[in-house]
């Protein structure tokens, strides 16, 4: 029997055979799992990130049929799905944004031709990024950073999150405008 | 700079998950896909149940048997028994019962007709061992000891841990990717230009001499399920005609595909499928006190 290399086959065909042939999900696995790992772990934390991800995949796993192959790419779905589980875990989200407000937001960034001041600046706000980030409400704050963090567009959030287009537009419209205000109450706080 | 450009490098440098991490979940993924038929009836509890316990097995094996750790051999097993059967692809079918002395590779009384003569189509590299001029065997240059070439002693010293394996396999993968010979085998391992099969090759290697322990053997189960682009059915026949689970893997530039078949509860190793020609099975295997004896 000669095996010649199945051409690649995008996520839609494979969920599609893997309802038949179930371990072909395991090629989703493979090409996903890093991205939703990554994408927890930048919401909470390395640790809890282990077992929300793999609640997200053996989820992805179970809801298979639910995917609609109309759309090539299974990435924002498990975001979306990874999004679900990261809800029933929203305090520990909030907890690591919080924890994130505390840290050095641009540790890697102290260029030799950046003035001192301009950075410690650039810092302060950082902190308070993230403590606006952990202000906002789970909708605009989930909006945002797909969008921001995760580089996803309009639509794919919308296809992510099972909400219309409007709705991200206006979630992310309110998350900025909030994140905005924080920032200038920041800025006139600081002297 | 936007707001949304500050927020985009507020962003936290994360790292990857660890090997450890995607194989026990692959793993986990891969070992719910036989009970499809009534899995969707169990509750979410119970799947998340499954995933722990498949992480909790590899904790346990890399607790309990450090990389380090070697597979202890009982003072009287002074040879090993291999029955093997050979098949597929339309080769001629036999079987073959070969008693090694625990520390070498080579067998102590082969028995076959063919084998001097690499005669038996399909089959004529696992001749060599016998003192045979099999095609296909290169012995001039081995950068490491092949796992198709250990004896059972070095079997019984390769840790069981699947991150410590895994890493050994894929240093051999690696090896013999350097050295490709021009005729595609070299040492009983077949050639890739893909570093994943070569790993699922080097573990072929050693599963089909039948002398790797059983506790190594499903330790070599896990790390193919940590291979990327593997698959697995449970609906696989080994040469011999047992089925188990199977686990294939595909790659352009090789000629078959090639796919391990396991016990479906113990997870030791049967047999390669019976489409791959001189596939091997392995029938039977234990330590035995001497030559003539089987376990």
């Amino acid at each position: 029997m000669t095996a010649s290399q199945a051409p690649p086959v995008d996520d839609a065909e494979v969920i599609v055979q893997s309802l038949t042939q179930p371990e072909l999900f395991a090629q989703v696995y493979d090409r996903h799992a890093v991205a939703v790992h990554r994408f927890l772990a930048r919401r909470v934390g390395a640790q809890l990130a282990d077992d929300l991800a793999a609640q997200t995949m053996l989820t992805a796993f179970d809801t298979r049929r639910r995917f609609d192959p109309a759309h090539g790419s299974a990435l924002p779905w498990l975001y979306g799905i990874a999004t679900n589980v990261l809800r029933r875990h929203a305090r520990a989200s909030v907890r690591h944004l919080r924890a994130l407000s505390k840290l050095d937001p641009y540790p890697l960034e102290a260029r030799h031709d950046e003035d001192v001041s301009d950075r410690v600046s650039a810092e302060a706000a950082g902190r308070e990024l993230a403590a606006g980030l952990a202000g906002l409400n789970a909708n605009e704050r989930d909006v945002l950073l797909l969008v921001a963090w995760e580089g996803l567009s309009y639509e794919e959030v919308a296809l992510a999150l099972s909400v219309p287009l409007g709705t991200v537009r206006s979630r992310l419209h309110r998350a900025r405008t909030k994140m905005r205000t924080a920032l200038m109450e920041a800025s006139d706080d600081r002297p | 700079m936007t707001d949304l450009d500050q927020i985009e490098r507020l962003r936290p440098d994360v790292d990857d998950p660890s090997p450890y991490w995607l194989a026990a979940t692959r793993t986990a993924l891969l070992e719910r896909t036989p009970r499809r038929s009534w899995e969707h009836h169990r509750s979410r509890r119970s799947t998340l149940i499954a995933a722990a316990a498949a992480v909790a097995v590899l904790a346990t094996i890399a607790v309990v048997m450090p990389g380090s750790s070697a597979l202890t051999a009982a003072a009287h097993d002074q040879y090993y028994y291999v029955k093997e059967a050979h098949g597929g692809g339309g080769s001629p079918s036999g079987t073959l019962e070969l008693w090694y002395p625990v520390g070498s590779a080579d067998p102590v009384q082969p028995w076959h007709p063919a084998c001097d003569h690499g005669a038996v189509t399909g089959m004529p590299y696992r001749c060599h061992p016998m003192g045979g001029s099999g095609v296909g065997w290169v012995a001039d240059y081995t950068p490491d000891e092949p796992l198709g070439n250990l004896s059972v002693d070095q079997f019984r010293a390769l840790p069981t841990d699947v991150d410590q394996l895994r890493t050994k396999v894929y240093e051999q993968a690696r090896q013999w990717q350097a050295i490709q010979p021009p005729d595609g085998v070299r040492g009983g391992v077949y050639y890739s230009p893909d570093l994943d099969q070569q790993a699922f090759l080097v573990i072929d290697a050693g599963l089909r001499t039948g002398r790797a322990p059983q506790p190594l053997a499903q330790a070599l189960y896990r790390v193919l399920l940590t291979i990327p682009g593997v698959q697995a059915t449970q609906q696989a026949t080994d040469s011999a005609g047992r089925p188990g689970v199977g686990v294939a893997r595909t790659t352009a530039g090789f000629l078959y595909r090639l796919m391990l078949v396991f016990d479906r509860s113990t997870h030791g190793f049967l047999g390669e499928a019976g489409s791959y020609p001189g596939s091997v099975s392995i029938l039977a295997s234990g330590p035995v006190a001497k030559v003539g004896d089987r376990p």
